[in-house]
């Protein structure tokens, strides 16, 4: 067998291997050992979760304003609150993951994904696929703890 | 230096930890490991980027704890398994917030990114066969890795991901019947 086909079909940049030594004895000196963060991933993700909850919540209580009595003394109007503002609020809260979990339960996503607020787009997964996938995550997690 | 070649890798690390870690004799150990451990890693996390970043922590994890080794085992052992918990928890740290991104990630983004001509070299079948492998469960696909690509036995598998043999021979299967379905071979 072709030893390219070993590599499983992936490239590298050129020069990469000669590079990497250093690299690492570079970060072993000025102690910058931590794995990254993953601030990027972390941040799109969790903006897009407290839109979904906001919405949710919003829609929630949309509905339950729709549905109260008339004489309801304290009118809400959605129009008060806009995008913009969403966003900063979640600028602002600094959850831990812990914390962050709590507040939004798994079923939350599920009863989200049931009303079709998450994007057409996340649905495009077949029954099959989805319990697949649900099967590799619960695997992963048991490889962890048994390590 | 020149006098290390002959050693072998578990004389080599001795010598590095008895001297008191000097980088010189560090860099032979990466010499004969990076290759191994970036294609391990690259394997299991498919991004060049992210097989980088878990590639060097992998390292310098081994520097950090290389006293915890104990000559009783095989050095190539003890760094795969570095690499392999490094990378699921990198892996499942990169999936915690996004489980619905994630999933699309493997199926849209990932195997997107195997057509491109800047990360895998673009090999027809090779291109084909990575396809093939990000569909399988996660475990499935990384006994494959190990026993397709980097030959390991069964025994080292185990060692290196803690599951028992007869799951791993399990999985292998399953695996390979998966893949000749994907790839369409009878």
């Amino acid at each position: 067998m072709d030893k390219r086909y070993r590599k499983g079909g992936f490239r590298v940049p050129e020069g990469y291997f000669e590079g990497f030594d250093e690299k690492v004895l570079e970060r072993i000196r000025s102690g910058q050992t931590s794995p990254p963060v993953f601030v990027s991933v972390w941040r799109k993700s969790r903006t897009w979760m407290v839109a979904a909850s906001m919405a949710a919540i919003l829609s929630i209580g949309y509905i339950a304003f729709r549905t109260a009595p008339v004489d309801t003394p304290d009118k809400i109007s959605f129009d008060d609150l806009d995008s913009s503002e969403l966003l900063a609020f979640e600028e602002e809260v600094e959850l831990s993951e812990e914390e962050f979990e709590e507040i939004i339960p798994a079923y939350t996503i599920d009863s989200l994904y049931q009303a079709e607020i998450i994007p057409a787009s996340y649905q495009d997964l077949n029954p099959e696929e989805l319990r697949d996938l649900e099967e590799e995550f619960s695997a992963l997690d048991e490889d962890i703890t048994e390590i | 230096m020149q006098k290390y070649q002959s050693f072998s890798n578990e004389e080599l690390f001795k010598a590095f930890v008895d001297q008191n870690k000097p980088e010189d004799l560090f860099r032979q150990i990466m010499e004969r490991f990076k290759q191994k451990v970036y294609w391990q890693v690259r394997r299991i996390l498919v991004l060049h980027s992210d097989a980088d970043e878990v590639s060097q922590i992998v390292f310098i994890k081994l520097w950090q704890n290389a006293e915890s080794f104990k000559f009783n085992s095989a050095l190539s052992s003890f760094i795969y398994r570095i690499a392999y918990n490094e990378s699921i928890s990198f892996l499942k740290q990169k999936n915690r917030f996004s489980s619905l991104d994630g999933l699309l990630d493997v199926d849209g983004h990932y195997s997107n990114s195997i057509d491109h001509g800047h990360e895998p070299d673009g090999d027809e079948i090779a291109a084909r066969l990575q396809k093939a492998l990000l569909k399988l469960p996660e475990k499935q696909r990384l006994v494959f890795n190990y026993r397709y690509f980097d030959e390991l036995s069964y025994k080292d598998i185990s060692d290196i991901t803690g599951t028992s043999e007869g799951a791993l021979k399990a999985s292998y299967h399953h695996a390979t019947e998966k893949i000749k379905i994907f790839l369409g071979i009878d």
